[in-house]
């Protein structure tokens, strides 16, 4: 597999502050690859140094197998870039942004159908678009030169559900066409929904970088019971259990793995009500935060 | 397109240079309107010129042992480019230089510019050309001017003077420019890099006139950008003064090197 874009102990420091400090990547060919983390945990100064507006402290950053050092212009000609709150010319109008990005850029062949997707009105100026409409024109920039990589940075915070499903099925598509997505999000389900592989980032540094899949088979269960009888939380000393709470007859139990250890126990006793769901992604990106504390 | 980044610089700033350039032919079309009144009383404004002190004068830069109001070019000189037409330029100027970087740096839409494949100092060099364009229009505008006006209210005119001034305005310009880019290649913040460029003019005024009220301190004058453009004098006297052009244009060109050696190097999202 093609790695697309290969990071390797890159460090950016503002000062005393290590924003970035050592993390190594690699997203290979044709996948979307979700980078998670909270706020201030060096997502977007990641992203600045892969997009070149800030220069790396140290440590390196190959795109398309070439140095961005030396040469990140031609990378550019095929890379779309999308940040989050996207900040365009107020004064200038949909087409006048679509015009110089194709001055700077070559003329696109679906200028067109990206309109009329997003059903965008090119014609107001940038200062009167909602930020919907503002973030449609931010992703119709970035996606009108057809690019082979494209660098999101939390594109759809902000936005509405159908705008949001409307993007995910652009990404997919390009996925299907063989583009590399690389998504900074901190919208669990979206990168559930997306994604391939995530990285998670945490002060500067990669906690974890995980297949969704196994991310999915290492779920949590949470296991809701209510007794008819009275039941001993001594009883509940296995080893796979992470948490338990309880209110009167009814406890409430997260399970990491095997769960016929718990229902075992807890079926020797008459149950009212019982409900067992899985946990979802954010609980067990949580559980990556308190390990990596 | 070739100058994708320098066109798009001049339509943005084409109004501005229209309000600018409208507004110093405003300015001499109002001086040369009263022209023809100062000239009829030019002896009595000049005898009263010399009631004042003449510390007074040298504050402004101005020699008037030299002078005479009833010259169209001496009375242009000292009430318009020595100082209407420096305060529009230097506004110009600084709003020029703050739009090719600071300003794109405070609202966030530098990441837009720099998204695209072009190489910063491309970026940066067209942008700065396309600025110091539109001031040398300002400086032709607003020197030039003058000559369709007199000609309109019947004022003779030495269009020689004109020339020189123009030249000399330009690099003055250019210099002040220049500064301003420095101060925009270095500072995030707008309003910052605005208050370094206007501060620095205003104690370099400061400098050309404690330099010449004060002999001990004199040598202070070479550190001015006014006192290379004296406009109190300039259309009147048609002289480049001496180091104007190595002074200013020296100083505009390693000013513009250093500036596009930072912002080649400089983080450009903050």
């Amino acid at each position: 597999m093609t790695n697309v874009i290969v990071i390797k102990d890159l460090k950016k420091n503002f000062g005393s502050l290590n924003a970035v400090d050592g993390i190594d990547m690699e997203v290979t060919k044709g996948e979307i690859f979700g980078f998670l983390g909270p706020n201030g945990a060096g997502k977007s100064t990641t992203i600045r140094c892969l997009m070149g507006f800030n220069t790396p402290s140290s440590g390196s950053i190959s795109i398309f197998g070439r140095d961005i050092k030396t040469h990140l212009n031609a990378i550019k000609k095929h890379v779309g870039y999308l940040p989050g709150n996207v900040k365009l010319y107020d004064n200038w109008t949909g087409w006048d942004h679509i015009n110089f990005f194709e001055d700077a850029r070559g003329k696109s062949k679906n200028i067109q159908s990206l309109i009329e997707r997003f059903d965008f009105n090119p014609t107001a100026k940038f200062r009167h678009l909602s930020s919907g409409n503002k973030q449609k024109l931010g992703l119709i920039l970035a996606l009108m030169h057809e690019p082979k990589l494209l660098i999101m940075d939390e594109p759809t915070v902000g936005l509405d559900p159908l705008l949001q499903l409307e993007i995910h099925k652009v990404l997919k598509e390009m996925r299907e066409e063989g583009a590399t997505i690389f998504i900074s999000s901190h919208n669990l389900p979206e990168v559930e929904t997306l994604c391939d592989r995530v990285a998670i980032i945490k002060q500067g540094k990669i906690v974890s970088i995980e297949n969704i899949k196994s991310l999915g088979e290492k779920r949590l269960h949470k296991i809701e019971v209510r007794f008819a009888d009275n039941f001993n939380l001594s009883e509940l000393k296995i080893p796979n259990i992470e948490q338990i709470d309880s209110i009167g007859n009814s406890i409430s139990i997260t399970v990491k793995g095997d769960l016929n250890p718990v229902l075992d126990v807890i079926t020797r006793h008459k149950i009212l009500d019982l409900e067992i769901t899985h946990a979802s992604l954010e609980d067990v990106f949580m559980k990556f935060y308190e390990r990596a504390k | 397109m070739m100058f994708v980044f320098a066109k798009r610089m001049l339509r943005d700033k084409f109004k501005s240079f229209l309000i600018y350039s409208v507004a110093s032919i405003a300015f001499i079309e109002m001086f040369v309107a009263i022209f023809p009144s100062i000239k009829d009383q030019a002896a009595k404004v000049d005898q009263l010129m010399k009631v004042f002190p003449p510390a007074l004068f040298k504050a402004f830069n101005m020699d008037i042992s030299s002078m005479s109001f009833g010259n169209f070019e001496t009375f242009l000189s000292s009430k318009y480019l020595g100082m209407m037409w420096p305060v529009l330029l230097i506004i110009f100027a600084i709003s020029l230089a703050n739009y090719i970087v600071v300003n794109e740096i405070e609202k966030g839409t530098i990441e837009t510019l720099m998204s695209l494949p072009a190489k910063r100092s491309k970026i940066f060099l067209q942008r700065y050309f396309a600025g110091l364009g539109l001031l040398a229009g300002f400086c032709i505008i607003g020197i030039f001017g003058a000559i369709p006006l007199a000609m309109l209210h019947g004022v003779d005119f030495a269009i020689a003077n004109y020339f020189t001034a123009a030249i000399v305005a330009f690099l003055f310009a250019w210099a002040i420019y220049s500064l301003a880019i420095f101060f925009s290649t270095i500072f995030s913040e707008k309003g910052k890099a605005s208050m370094m460029s206007g501060g620095i003019l205003v104690v370099m005024y400061v400098l050309s006139v404690v330099a010449a009220l004060n002999d001990n301190l004199v040598n202070l004058k070479y550190f001015s950008f006014f006192h290379y453009f004296n406009g109190s004098e300039l259309l009147a006297k048609n002289v480049i003064p001496d180091y104007a052009v190595l002074a200013l244009g020296g100083f505009g060109l390693v000013a513009l090197i250093v500036s596009l050696i930072i912002f080649k190097r400089r983080d450009l999202s903050v």
